[in-house]
C-alpha cells in the first residue's frame, strides 16, 4: 500500500473528526477566496473605470504636459506613434447655462475614435453620443447642476473663444468622475476654444486588459524624446492608494487565517497519532523508517485539510460567482461615490473569479502538512519502539 | 398710356423691392440708432431691488462702438472707470489702484451690480450671434448654430425704425428679461433713447433704469479710448 | 466541577495552549482592530467637526437659494454659554485673475481663528496675517501659474461689495479633492466682506469646548435655546449639516460587529474541534464518571465548564495584551502602510496620525462574542457527552 492510500484510509477512519476540522478549513477557504475575489474585483473596477471611462489604457503626452496639463504643452501636430491612437484635447472652460455658471475641464475628442477605445460613448442615458461639431455631451449630474437639458444650448467659454454647443446626450456611466464632471465635445471645437494652434493635449492608445503597463513600457522605448507613455495604473489618482493599502492590510490577515486553520488540522492529527502510536511502533518494527512514518502523518494532515479545501473551493467559487454576477455591493459603492465623486469609483463592484485563488487557498494544505511534520511528526520520529510494543 | 403706367408701376415696385430692408438690415439700422452718435454725457443708473434702491451717476464718452464710462456718484464708488473696445473690456478701480483687463468670460457679468451686463451696454451681440427673421412686424432673433448665447429667442419690437422693446427668452420658451427703450431724442441726425429700463422677469422687484441726464454730441478724442486713460481720466 | 474542568484542561497542555492561544489571538486582534478602526473613524469625523463647527447658523432654506444676497445675513449677536466661540464665514463665487489667465473660484473669508484651523492644510508659505493676503489651492496656483508672493485679482461683480479686490498669495493649501483645490481661495473675512457683501456672512460656526465627539445633548440644547431668537435663520448641528456623514454613523457599529464576528467564527470552529478532540480522548473516563453517578446533564456541564474556562482564561490573556497595545495606540499611531499610501489617504480626509479608541461597548462586544462562541462550540460535544452509554464508553477503543 502506498503511503498515500494508507494516509487516506486513516483519514476516512475517523469521519467525525475529519468532518469537524473540515469545517474550519471550509470556512477559511471561503474567506480567502472571497477576500481575494473582492480585492481583485476592486482593482478591476478601478482599472475598468480609468481605462475605459476616465482616461485610457495607455496615454501618451509630452513630458511638459504631464508636469503641467495646460493646452500650451500640447501637440501642434499630431505625431505618428507606430500604433493607432485617438487624440484628445483637455482644457479648462467656463460652462454657462442660462441659469448657472461653473468652471470645469472639457475633453475634445474624435467621436469615432472614442467609440473604439472607450465605453463612455455607449453609456449615453439620454440622447446620443457626439457625431460632429457644435455638439456637447455631459455627465448627467453635471447637467443637473447646470440645469440644462438635451437639445438645449450650453455656452463653453475660454479666454480665447466662446462657443454655444448643443447638448446632444447625457451620460450615465456609473463612474463618478464622468457622471459628476464629464464634458465631451468634438476635437475641432476644442481646438477653437483652446486657440494657439493646439491640435491635442494627449493621445489615447489601446491596450489589452492586463497589458497596459507592458504596452506603455514598449512605447516608451520607441517614442521620440520629450514624449512619455503612462499605463492605466499610473493614471489613477489617490484611489490607487486605497486599493494597495487594502491589499497590504488584508493579505497578511488571510495568511493568519490559514495558519490558524492549519493549527486546528494539526491538533486533530496530533490526537489521532497519539492514539495510534502502538500501530506506528509496529509498523516501524516491521521495517518502515521513522522518516516515512512522519511523512505519512504529514500526508494525513494534508489530506484531511484537503477535504475541507475541496469543499471550501466549491462553496467559495459559488459565492464568488454569485457576487460576480449580482450587484451585491451596489449600495456600498453608491454611498462611496457620493463621498468621493472624483475618485474614479464606480457604482458597482463585482468580485473577480480566478482559478489562481485555489492555488493560494491550498496554502492551507501545505501549512497543515508542514506543521504536522513539526509536531505530531516528531512524536513518530522519537518513538521508543520497546515501550509501545510492550503494550503499555 | 397704360404701358407707361405699367412701367412706372413696375419701376416703383422694383425700387420698393430693392430698397426694402431685409430683417437683418432693419435690426442693424435700429441697433445703430440705439447706440446713438458719438457723444459724451451723464447717465443716471438706478438699480432697484426689493427693499432697496441704489443710484449711480456715470459720465459717458462713446463713439457709437467704443465707450469710456466713469462713476461720478455715489462718493464711495466714484472714480471707478470702464473701457469697452469691442472685444476687450478694461476696468479701473481707485481702491485697487490699477487697471484690469477682464477676460471675455467677464463680459456677461453684471455692471455695477445691476441687471445690465457689460454685454448689454457695449456689445453688438444681437447682430453677431443671431439670425433675424420678421413676423408680423416683430423681429424674431434665433441664435445662429454654435452661437455662444444662453438665450433661445429674442424678440425685437420696433416702433417705426426705433427699437421700443426687446424681450429675451430662455431655451424653454419662458421670457426672462425685458428691455424697454423710451424717449428717443433726435440729435445731429441720429437718435438716442433717453430712458432704458431692464426688468428681470424671473425675480420679482428686480429692475434697472438708465436715464440720460445730459448729452453733448460731438467727436470724442482718441485718447479717451486708451486703457491708460482709465486712471487719469479723459 | 470547576476543579475537574480545570484539571482536564491541564492534562493536555499542548492542545489547551494551542486552542487557548487561538482564542487569545482572536480576542487580541479584535480589540486592536476595533481600536484602530475607531481611531480612523474618529479622525475622519473629527475632521468634519473641525471643519463645520458644533453648530452652524445659516439662512433658512439655504439649500435652494442661489444668489449671494439671499444666502448672506448680518450676523446677530448670540447669547452663548461660557467657553463657546462663534466665527463668521463668508463664501461667494467669482473669477480669480492672474495676468492673462483666469479661473472660476469660490472665495471663502475666515476670521483669524478660522485660519488657524486651516494650518494643517498649509503646504507652502504661511497663513494670512493682514488684509490683502490670500491662500490659494495648490492646483489653482498651478493652473494660474502663480507662486508665493505673486498678485492675483478677485473679480466678483453682481454682489453687494466692491466686486474687485487684489490679493497677494502668501500660502498654498493642499485639499482632499483636487477639483475643490483648483477652485479654492481663502482670504480674511473682512476682505471677503469688502469684496462680496459688507457686514454679512454666509454662516456662523459655533464651537463649544469640552464636548465629546459624538455627544449630542449639549448641541441639541444650545440649538433649542438659540433657534427661537433667530428668525429667518436655521441652526443645525454638525451632523445635520453633513447628512452624508451622519448616515455613516449607525452603519459603523454594524460593520464592526460583522468584522469581529468573522474572526470569532474562526475561533469558534477551532474551539469546537478542540472540545471534540478532548471528548474523544477521554471517552473511557467519561464512561467511568457516568457509571459513578455523574448524570447526563452534569457531564454536559463539565464540557461547558471546560469550554468556558479555556475561553475565559485565553480571553483574559488576549484582552490584557490587547489593552496594553491599545494604551500604546491611544498615544497616537500611524497605519503600518508605506508613506506614499498614507499621503494619499490624507487626500481622503484621513490624517497621518490616529488615536486608538476602545469603549466599554467594544470590550463588551468582544467578551460577548467570546462567551457566545464558548457556549456554542460546547453545544455539540456536550450533547455527545450526554448521550454516552457508560458501559460502551468504558470499553471504547479508538
Amino acid at each position: 500500500m502506498t503511503l498515500l492510500s494508507l494516509a487516506w484510509r486513516n483519514v476516512l477512519r475517523q469521519r467525525r473528526r475529519t468532518a469537524l476540522l473540515s469545517l474550519v478549513v471550509v470556512y477559511v477557504t471561503v474567506a480567502v477566496l472571497f477576500m481575494l475575489g473582492f480585492l481583485d474585483g476592486y482593482g478591476e473596477s478601478l482599472v475598468e473605470a480609468y481605462a475605459r471611462y476616465v482616461e485610457a489604457p495607455v496615454v501618451v503626452a509630452k513630458e511638459a504636459w504631464w508636469e503641467d496639463p495646460d493646452p500650451t504643452n500640447g501637440f501642434t501636430e499630431l505625431p505618428s506613434l507606430g500604433v493607432p491612437y485617438t487624440p484628445r484635447l483637455s482644457l479648462y472652460v467656463l460652462l454657462r447655462s442660462p441659469y448657472r455658471t461653473e468652471g470645469g475641464v472639457a475633453l475634445g475628442v474624435d467621436p469615432e475614435g472614442e467609440r473604439r477605445l472607450s465605453r463612455v460613448s455607449v453609456k449615453v442615458a439620454e440622447g446620443r453620443w457626439l457625431e460632429g461639431k457644435g455638439e456637447v455631451v455631459l455627465g448627467y449630474r453635471l447637467a443637473e447642476r447646470l440645469d440644462v437639458r438635451v437639445g438645449e444650448r450650453l455656452v463653453l467659454e475660454t479666454g480665447k473663444a466662446a462657443l454655444g454647443l448643443r447638448v446632444v446626450g447625457l451620460l450615465r456611466t456609473g463612474v463618478s468622475n464622468v457622471d459628476f464632471a464629464g464634458v465631451y465635445l468634438h476635437l475641432e471645437d476644442a481646438e477653437r476654444l483652446a486657440g494657439t494652434g493646439v491640435r491635442a493635449t494627449h493621445l489615447a492608445v489601446e491596450a489589452g486588459r492586463g497589458r497596459e503597463e507592458a504596452t506603455a513600457q514598449a512605447l516608451n522605448a520607441t517614442l521620440p524624446p520629450g514624449l512619455k507613455a503612462k499605463g492605466v495604473w499610473e493614471l489613477m489618482g489617490p484611489i490607487r492608494a486605497d486599493y494597495e493599502g487594502s491589499r497590504l492590510f488584508y493579505l497578511p490577515l488571510l495568511g493568519l487565517f490559514m495558519l490558524l486553520a492549519a493549527t486546528a488540522v494539526v491538533s486533530t492529527t496530533y490526537v489521532s497519532v497519539r492514539e495510534r502510536l502502538r500501530e506506528f511502533a509496529v509498523a516501524e518494527s516491521l521495517g518502515l523508517t521513522p522518516g516515512r512514518l512522519a511523512l505519512q502523518v504529514a500526508l494525513e494532515a494534508a489530506l484531511a485539510s484537503g477535504v475541507g479545501l475541496v469543499l471550501g473551493l466549491l462553496l467559495g467559487y459559488a459565492l464568488l460567482y454569485y457576487t460576480a454576477t449580482h450587484d451585491v455591493f451596489g449600495p456600498l459603492m453608491r454611498m462611496s461615490v457620493e463621498f468621493f465623486p472624483e475618485s474614479g469609483l464606480s457604482e458597482h463592484l463585482y468580485t473577480a473569479v480566478r482559478p489562481v485563488y485555489a492555488l493560494y487557498a491550498s496554502l492551507v494544505v501545505v501549512l497543515s502538512g508542514l506543521l504536522a511534520l513539526l509536531f505530531p511528526g516528531r512524536l513518530v520520529l522519537r518513538l521508543e519502539l520497546a515501550r509501545y510494543l510492550k503494550g503499555e | 398710356m397704360t404701358v407707361k403706367r405699367t412701367l412706372a408701376f413696375l419701376i416703383l415696385a422694383l425700387m420698393a423691392l430693392v430698397l426694402a430692408q431685409s430683417p437683418l438690415d432693419k435690426l442693424k439700422a435700429a441697433l445703430d440708432r440705439l447706440r446713438g452718435p458719438a457723444h459724451q454725457g451723464v447717465y443716471v443708473l438706478t438699480v432697484e431691488r426689493p427693499g432697496s434702491t441704489k443710484t449711480y451717476r456715470i459720465k459717458v464718452y462713446t463713439d457709437g462702438n467704443r465707450a469710456h464710462l466713469r462713476v461720478l456718484e455715489p462718493r464711495s464708488e466714484a472714480g471707478q472707470a470702464f473701457l469697452s473696445l469691442g472685444q476687450d473690456l478694461y476696468l479701473y478701480d481707485p481702491r485697487l489702484d490699477r487697471t484690469l483687463r477682464l477676460p471675455p468670460t467677464g463680459r456677461t457679468e453684471r455692471f455695477l451690480g445691476s441687471d445690465l451686463t457689460y454685454q448689454d451696454l457695449m456689445g453688438r451681440d444681437l447682430e453677431e450671434l443671431f439670425q433675424v427673421a420678421e413676423a408680423q412686424g416683430v423681429l424674431v432673433l434665433t441664435p445662429k448654430p454654435g452661437a455662444a448665447t444662453p438665450y433661445g429667442r429674442v424678440e425685437v419690437y420696433l416702433k417705426g425704425d426705433l427699437i421700443e422693446r426687446i424681450l429675451y427668452y430662455d431655451q424653454r420658451g419662458q421670457a426672462v428679461r425685458e428691455l424697454w427703450l423710451e424717449g428717443y431724442q433726435r440729435l445731429d441726425g441720429a437718435y438716442l433713447p433717453r430712458v432704458m429700463e431692464l426688468r428681470d422677469l424671473l425675480k420679482e422687484g428686480y429692475r434697472t433704469r438708465v436715464e440720460i441726464q445730459e448729452v453733448r454730441v460731438g467727436p470724442i478724442p482718441e485718447r479717451c479710448f486708451n486703457p491708460l486713460a482709465l486712471e487719469r481720466g479723459c | 466541577m470547576l476543579r475537574l474542568a480545570w484539571r482536564n484542561l491541564l492534562r493536555t497542555p499542548g492542545r489547551s495552549l494551542t486552542t487557548g492561544g487561538v482564542v487569545a489571538l482572536v480576542v487580541f486582534l479584535s480589540l486592536v482592530f476595533l481600536s484602530v478602526y475607531a481611531g480612523a473613524f474618529d479622525a475622519f469625523f473629527q475632521c468634519v467637526l473641525d471643519r463645520t463647527g458644533h453648530l452652524v447658523v445659516r439662512v433658512e432654506g439655504y439649500e435652494a437659494k442661489q444668489d449671494l444676497e439671499s444666502l448672506t445675513f448680518v450676523p446677530p449677536s448670540l447669547s452663548l454659554p461660557q467657553g463657546a466661540r462663534v466665527e463668521g464665514v463668508l463664501e461667494g463665487g467669482g473669477l480669480l485673475l492672474a495676468g492673462e489667465r483666469s479661473r472660476a473660484v469660490a472665495f471663502t473669508g475666515f476670521t483669524p481663528e478660522g485660519f488657524a484651523r486651516q494650518r494643517g492644510l498649509l503646504k507652502e508659505g504661511r497663513l494670512p496675517e493682514a488684509s490683502g493676503e490670500a491662500l490659494l489651492g495648490e492646483a489653482l496656483a498651478k493652473a494660474l501659474k502663480v507662486r508665493l508672493g505673486d498678485e492675483v485679482v478677485a473679480y466678483a461683480p453682481g454682489g453687494l461689495g466692491l466686486g474687485v479686490y487684489a490679493f497677494r498669495v502668501v500660502g498654498l493649501v493642499d485639499l482632499p479633492e483636487t477639483h475643490l483645490e483648483a477652485r479654492t481661495v481663502l482670504v480674511p473675512l473682512a476682505d471677503a466682506q469688502a469684496l462680496l457683501a459688507p457686514g454679512r456672512v454666509s454662516r456662523l460656526e459655533i464651537r463649544l469646548s469640552g464636548v465629546g465627539l459624538y455627544e449630542k445633548e449639549p448641541l441639541e440644547a444650545l440649538k433649542a435655546a438659540l433657534q427661537p431668537h433667530l428668525p429667518g435663520l436655521r441652526v443645525e448641528t454638525w451632523l445635520e449639516a453633513n447628512p452624508l456623514y451622519a448616515a455613516l454613523l449607525p452603519l459603523y457599529d454594524t460593520v464592526m460587529g460583522i468584522y469581529v464576528g468573522i474572526f470569532f467564527v474562526l475561533a469558534g470552529l477551532v474551539l469546537l474541534n478542540a472540545l471534540y478532540l478532548s471528548l474523544v480522548e477521554r471517552v473511557r473516563e467519561f464512561g467511568l464518571l457516568a457509571a459513578l453517578g455523574l448524570t447526563g446533564w452534569r457531564l454536559v456541564a463539565l464540557v461547558f465548564w471546560e469550554s468556558l474556562l479555556l475561553v475565559g482564561v485565553s480571553a483574559l490573556v488576549g484582552m490584557g495584551a490587547g489593552l496594553l497595545l491599545h494604551l500604546e495606540l491611544v498615544d497616537g499611531f500611524r497605519l503600518p502602510l508605506p508613506a506614499w499610501i498614507l499621503e494619499q489617504y490624507k487626500e481622503f480626509g484621513l490624517p497621518e496620525v490616529l488615536y486608538g479608541r476602545l469603549g466599554v461597548k467594544e470590550v463588551l462586544l468582544t467578551l460577548g462574542y467570546a462567551v457566545g462562541v464558548a457556549l456554542l462550540a460546547a453545544l455539540w460535544p456536550g450533547w455527545l457527552a450526554s448521550r454516552l452509554e457508560p458501559v460502551e464508553a468504558m470499553r471504547y477503543v479508538p
